[in-house]
């Protein structure tokens, strides 16, 4: 990764959520949901975060662009550091740093219609103040994202999960941005509409040069998307490299048990399946050391006393992990 | 291209039109508003015409309700009266709605020390005995409907301010709103125009009812001779004239009373529709 080509570099991020409790309502408890994340996406490549549900995945989508206000880290967007922007300058630099959401269904205002959901990114920024300017933008926006322009007076409700997600993803394309950060974007739709909504993301980037930081738990997917992949595990990363590097020589034992996962699509090869046991230990007390000593099936003594560091192993593929050490 | 699905405000009415005593609320209300707007047309006389010859004279073909102790005829009072009511109660929630729906927004949407302040606000107005600081402001001031208005609106709003700081603390950290947040909205334009409009079914609810709470407001004030004053007739001045004769007119008691009953019942059973028909687990 040549760092002059690099757009969005984030530094040890951190987010702990307090939990208040008792009558003065004191802080009791913090879960640690992203504990010091740290990894750059170059300009237009994809980078795939992965991990299982409840890691910090989201968390770090929406730290990224302070929706979720992180608890202390960097975020180097073009150079500048995001988290030390004002309001105002937060608000200009959203403009290059979009979002598109899990839930097609919750990210779509019910009461507003299709043309003033993919409108108001241009009204707030300034960019198309006249209504005629601005309906033809918004035209333009649904047929690329594959949808008719005649659609625009229309209402979510009307749509398919798909196509909802489409919309949003025209929301996101409104601003001109550099970089959008997909969380789980395709999750929550049908197997069948998946693939074109996928595909749709890859036109788009190769049209406008977009760079993606795309967030699932679907290792397949990542694997046909990312350029570089991440895994995280209970806050912390695991083990970063590009995606070819991870799928074929995986080093951290999470992330083999990860690609063990992947259904093989022929019935004559035998999967050596590394079955995880037990659930992801709770993030407000998350274990000492590594943080995966509880469920490694490679478990040594210092494991549970000292956390592995991140270490570049060879060209770009780093592991937190000691067996590698 | 599109999937088919009924838009929303189908569905609703789809769901009112079973409940039939909701549609028998509307259709009181609906009646009252119709009086109400033609009242100049449809009163047979003048309603503040006094007629010495003809003072507590029963309900007969020529006065169809009776006449009150100056000779006046009950009907024509009463059909005037109803444009008090209503302008009461659609004025006074009007003030309690945006009270309620500004200070409830501000508070659900930031959160932390204002929602604090405005809630511990809320619950000190909640603990005063409203009616009692109704008649103390009124003693205070000079009884007129104006006053009787705001002063019902500005000390009705809590219940709204609660029900709004509640909407919108599930939905401040739905997506769309995210999504308004990550493209750049200030605000104010994601409190009134991404929080609030989807806020609103439960407020109009109350409000429904809080019309009827109004009216019934009203009414005792006035009955208490501190609400509407004479000669404009209200259904709560006529009421306290009919206290009066309660035992050689019964006419003057009866027919005010029962005009504030059904109008206050035809809010409650209305509003109580348009709840149940927006409430999704009623879904049957």
């Amino acid at each position: 990764m040549n760092g002059n080509m690099e757009l969005l570099r984030v530094e040890a991020l951190v987010k702990h959520f307090p939990i208040r409790g008792g009558i003065f309502s004191r802080v009791k408890e913090r879960l640690k949901a992203v504990d010091g994340v740290s990894f750059s996406v170059p300009k237009g490549s994809t980078l795939g975060l992965v991990g299982e549900s409840g890691c910090g995945k989201s968390t770090v989508a929406r730290g990224i662009i302070r929706l979720v206000e992180p608890t202390s880290g960097h975020v180097f967007f073009k150079g500048d550091d995001l988290l030390a922007f004002d309001s105002d300058s937060m608000r200009a630099a959203r403009r290059k740093l979009q979002i598109v959401f899990q839930d097609p269904y919750a990210s779509l205002n019910p009461r507003m219609s299709v043309e003033s959901i993919i409108g108001e990114p241009l009204i707030v920024n300034r960019i198309c103040l006249s209504k005629d300017e601005r309906r033809k933008k918004v035209a333009f926006l649904l047929e690329k994202v594959g949808l008719s322009s005649d659609l625009m007076k229309r209402y979510p409700h009307e749509f398919s999960g798909g196509q909802r997600q489409r919309i949003g993803i025209a929301r996101a394309l409104s601003v001109d941005p550099e970089l959008i950060v997909a969380d789980e974007p395709v999750s929550a739709l049908d197997v069948s509409v998946r693939a074109q909504v996928i595909n749709l993301f890859l036109d788009l980037q190769k049209e406008f040069g977009l760079s993606y930081l795309f967030i699932t738990h679907d290792l397949s997917l990542i694997r046909y998307i990312s350029d570089y992949v991440a895994v995280m595990y209970l806050g912390k990363l695991v083990e970063k490299a590009g995606v070819d590097k991870i799928f074929d020589s995986p080093l951290h034992p999470y992330t083999m048990s990860l690609i063990s996962a992947v259904p093989i699509p022929d019935p004559d090869v035998k999967s050596g399946r590394i079955i995880l046991k037990g659930d992801m230990p709770s993030p407000v007390n998350p274990p000492d050391g590594c943080r995966f000593h509880t469920r490694c099936s490679q478990k040594m003594p210092i494991c549970s006393i000292e956390e592995p560091v991140m270490k570049e192993v060879k060209d770009g593929h780093q592991v937190a992990c000691h067996l590698v050490s | 291209m599109s999937i088919k699905q009924k838009p929303y405000i189908l569905i609703f009415l789809e769901r009112f039109k079973r409940n039939q005593l909701a549609v028998a609320g509307m259709a009181m209300v609906f009646f009252l508003f119709i009086i109400a707007a033609l009242a100049p047309r449809i009163s047979p006389y003048n309603p503040a015409l006094i007629n010495v010859d003809q003072i507590l004279s029963p309900p007969s073909s020529s006065h169809w309700l009776g006449t009150d102790q100056l000779g006046r005829d009950v009907l024509s009072r009463m059909i005037w009266g109803s444009r008090i009511s209503l302008l009461v109660g659609f004025v006074a929630i009007g003030i309690a709605t945006f009270i309620g729906a500004l200070l409830g927004s501000l508070a659900g949407y930031y959160g932390g020390w204002i929602d604090n302040m405005i809630m511990r606000f809320v619950d000190i107005m909640l603990c005063f005995p409203t009616f009692f600081l109704i008649l103390a402001v009124i003693a205070v001031l000079e009884p007129s409907i104006w006053n009787i208005m705001i002063v019902i609106g500005v000390t009705g709003w809590m219940g709204v301010a609660r029900l709004v700081r509640a909407e919108f603390l599930s939905l401040k950290d739905r997506e769309f709103v995210l999504a308004a947040r990550a493209s750049g909205a200030s605000d104010f334009r994601i409190i009134f125009r991404h929080v609030l409009p989807n806020a609103l079914a439960p407020v109009l609810v109350a409000a429904t009812l809080g019309v009827a709470a109004a009216i019934l407001t009203e009414s005792a004030l006035s009955f208490l001779g501190i609400g509407v004053q004479p000669p404009t007739p209200s259904w709560g001045n006529m009421l306290t004239a009919g206290k009066d004769n309660i035992e050689i007119a019964w006419w003057l008691s009866l027919y005010p009373g029962l005009a504030i009953l059904l109008t206050v019942l035809g809010y409650n059973l209305l509003g109580e529709g348009i709840r149940d028909a927006i409430d999704p687990r009623l879904n049957n």
